[in-house]
């Protein structure tokens, strides 16, 4: 009986060997998205989106009546990531819980003045998966407040990291690839460029739900500065903003979140962005668009835009090196593109090639003109030109590895070539003819 | 034999990957764990003709007959001594990984000995049961090893194999020494062949499966070796505590696998206990042998010492780092093994013990 017995107990023992770490799912508060900023100098402000599990149920008697409330924004400051969850769990009556993170957000202010400090702790805190997503916020604060079609902001803002870049004018980085790029020669992260508002303590709403979050009873006292404006910051007017805008009315909802562009940073640094047809030209060169909407005036004299989508591009790219300084850079791309959309009176003998010629010019100036911006402005390899000729050219790289970003980076000379191929016309083939 | 040796070094290696994060080999660390398995693949083999011409004999009796009565004594606890340590330094380090990531709270000691008591049982209940639950296992693992690979080939990571580029740029002395650790783990599985070896039928066989389960995890290393390098870059590869683990947090299939990490964690521990058990068996063979006790006699005093040690005194994660590190550990350790598998074959030689050619029965 007792050698019976004893397998049973052992696999009890073994599996009961963390109690210690228990804690139910019904005591947990989980967290969806991350905000991290820096209002007062050497501090760091932590806004942290809770999930209200019932507000999601479904398929249940609670269904029915469903939370109105889909989640809540706290926020603290302290001198650390951690200090300041310790703060937020003080007024929490349930256990933080970061393992279900799917976002995190750096204030502008804060990637200005360097992230690595707080990288440190997102890469070694087990729970927080490195799969998450970065963005750079232009506010000082921009957790999203308002979620927009899913239930949850974090689900809004994962939906967009997802599907944003078939736009073509922005591309998702996860924690995984910024820590990777940054830790490799000649190469700078990115990540994704949001625009917000200023996050407060507030109760965030059910898509329908009221919206409104100035009742005192909700809000903390805030005692801390963050609606000043900061250089960077899209104004209230800009045109990227407009999704701001509710309904008939125009009435601003607060903290809405999306997704622009694409932040640029030297080392941990943010030194820019490149928002619409600056981050395209970006993602053209690295090969990471992956859809994208080309527009070229119609050919032939014909007025009017010919629409083309981008199906697929590949880049190739080669260090070239001839004497003993700096190499090139050779930049091959080939789009592959459909046509979308061409005005009616459309008909030249010529169409596909012409339009083949008009899109690789528009792409060839695309990117030429952001390289320009990245090289001559922003002086960022995010390219990772540097890191293509530390792996060619080791010993070459050692040459320029010190001052790279300051002094050759911008000076080198990249050979960009862009064949364009129109291989479908969509559902219907109006080619050469009217 | 084949099978307990490959599920040793495959859930092991999956997480702690030294190949990786002890020297500086970078993107050559999938050079590195070729080296390591073509050096252990040869030691190992070196190991198991030495039990090939004993068949039915462990170490602890052979060594004795080869090396004369005290001598035979000493090398043979000797090697147990080795094994035991090696518990236990298995035992520290899945307490160390478990504490640093899924139960920070849960004091060392609860766990140490929760996996203590189950490698006691397992080596009290012998070789055989634990060959049979070798073929149980292995299908778990080499099931979880294949699903991964999927979930890697399904999940959106960047990989890029200019990652594995520049080759040898520090020239070959970092491969070399990014070898040293793995190949002292590999030979260390090998090893166990001077224990384990005394069970396996048909005693000719051994040698093949002993270097074919060194190549095959070796090969598998390599893999995980250029998985890690790939997805979290050289350099950031290197500072992890463990690479796959990290590998295994940047997966994220929505809808289908949230975190893979928690299931890399349950394989591992899996191989891990098993890893253990092993090791405290092999020691409890060899230094029973030697004595002339029984192994289920002598399985109770190595847990009952292994669970004091481990009570008394919790190394920290840096002393584990510093005690793994290629000098001296993995370099005396190599010789150490290497040496006394080397002297023993060249005893056995000159005095002509044991059986010649390819082993007994």
């Amino acid at each position: 009986m007792t050698r019976r017995l004893l397998p049973l107990l052992l696999a009890a023992v073994l599996t009961c060997a963390g109690c210690w770490d228990l804690v139910a799912v019904d005591q947990l508060a989980i967290v969806g998205s991350i905000g991290l900023d820096e209002v007062t100098p050497g501090k760091i402000l932590v806004s942290l989106e809770i999930i209200n599990p019932q507000a999601l149920a479904t398929g249940t008697a609670l269904a029915a009546t469903p939370a109105p409330i889909s989640a809540w924004v706290l926020r603290e400051e302290a001198d650390s990531i951690p200090a300041a969850l310790a703060n937020i769990q003080r007024r929490t009556p349930r256990s933080l819980f970061v393992g279900q993170a799917n976002t995190v957000i750096f204030g502008q202010e804060l990637a200005r003045e360097g992230v690595r400090d707080h990288l440190d702790y997102l890469a070694r805190e087990f729970f927080l998966r490195r799969s998450v997503f970065v963005n750079t916020c232009d506010t000082s604060a921009g957790l999203l407040q308002r979620p927009f079609m899913l239930l949850l902001p974090s689900l809004t803002l994962g939906g967009l990291a997802l599907h944003a870049p078939a736009s073509g004018m922005t591309s998702p980085t996860t924690l995984n690839e910024f820590l990777r790029k940054l830790a490799e020669p000649g190469i700078e992260p990115v990540t994704t460029h949001t625009a917000g508002r200023k996050t407060h303590d507030v109760v965030v709403k059910l898509p329908g739900e009221e919206a409104k979050q100035d009742k005192p009873a909700i809000q903390r006292e805030q005692p801390l500065e963050s609606e000043r404006n900061i250089p960077g910051e899209l104004p209230d007017e800009h045109p990227a903003l407009d999704p701001l805008v509710q309904g008939a009315q125009g009435e601003p909802l607060p903290g809405m979140t999306f997704l622009v562009g694409i932040a640029a940073y030297r080392g941990d640094r943010l030194v820019g962005f490149l928002d619409g047809p600056d981050a395209r030209g970006y993602l053209w060169a690295v090969g990471q668009l992956q859809e994208a909407v080309l527009q070229v005036p119609a050919p032939g004299g014909t007025p009017g835009i010919v629409s083309l989508d981008v199906t697929d591009a590949t880049v190739a790219l080669r260090c070239v090196q001839s004497g003993g300084g700096l190499p090139r850079i050779s930049l091959k791309l080939r789009a592959n593109l459909q046509l979308s959309s061409a005005p009616g009176g459309l008909a030249t003998q010529n169409l596909q090639r012409e339009l083949e010629q008009a899109a690789a010019n528009l792409i060839s100036a695309e990117v030429r003109r952001v390289l320009q911006l990245v090289q001559g402005e922003l002086k960022t390899d995010i390219y990772g030109f540097g890191n293509l000729i530390y792996r060619k050219r080791p010993k070459v790289w050692q040459r320029y590895s010190a001052d790279w970003n300051e002094r050759w980076f911008p000076q080198l000379q990249v050979d960009v070539s862009v064949t364009a191929t129109l291989a479908n016309s969509g559902a219907v083939v109006r080619h050469p003819r009217r | 034999m084949f099978l307990i040796i490959v599920l040793t070094r495959i859930a092991v290696m999956a997480d702690g990957l030294p190949v990786v994060t002890v020297g500086s080999a970078l993107q050559d660390a999938w050079l590195g764990a070729l080296l390591a398995t073509a050096a252990s693949a040869a030691l190992a083999a070196l190991a198991a003709t030495l039990a090939m011409r004993f068949p039915g004999k462990s170490l602890g009796v052979f060594a004795r007959e080869t090396l004369g009565r005290w001598l035979g004594l000493g090398v043979s606890l000797a090697v147990a001594l080795v094994y035991f340590l090696l518990t236990l330094f298995e035992l520290y380090q899945l307490t160390t990984l478990t504490k640093g990531t899924i139960l920070p709270r849960t004091p060392a000691w609860v766990f140490t000995l929760s996996v203590l008591s189950v490698a006691v049982y397992g080596a009290y209940l012998g070789a055989d049961a634990m060959g049979r639950a070798a073929e149980v296992l292995i299908t778990i693992v080499f099931g979880a090893v294949v699903v991964g690979v999927c979930v890697l080939v399904a999940a959106p990571l960047p990989q890029s194999y200019s990652s594995l580029s520049p080759v040898l740029e520090r020239g070959v002395w970092p491969v070399a020494e990014a070898a040293i650790i793995p190949a002292l783990w590999f030979l260390v599985s090998g090893g166990t062949v001077l224990g384990l070896g005394k069970f396996t039928r048909p005693t000719q066989k051994l040698r093949g499966a002993v270097v074919g389960a060194v190549l095959a995890s070796g090969m598998l290393l390599t893999l995980f070796a250029v998985i890690s390098t790939l997805i979290l870059g050289p350099s950031e590869a290197r500072d992890q505590l463990a690479p796959m683990l990290s590998v295994a947090r940047a997966i994220n299939l929505p809808g289908i696998l949230e975190r893979s990490d928690l299931l890399l964690i349950v394989i591992w521990l899996l191989g891990a206990v098993f890893e253990t058990t092993i090791f405290l068996l092999v020691a409890a063979i060899v230094s029973a042998d030697a004595l002339g006790l029984n192994v289920t006699q002598v399985v109770p005093i190595l847990g009952a010492a292994a669970a004091l040690v481990v009570v008394l005194y919790t190394p920290t994660v840096f002393d584990l780092r510093r005690a793994a590190q290629p000098t001296p550990t993995g370099l005396g350790g190599l010789f150490a093994l290497g040496g006394v598998v080397a002297l023993m074959l060249v005893v056995t030689a000159l005095r002509g013990a044991g059986r010649r050619g390819r082993g007994g029965p």
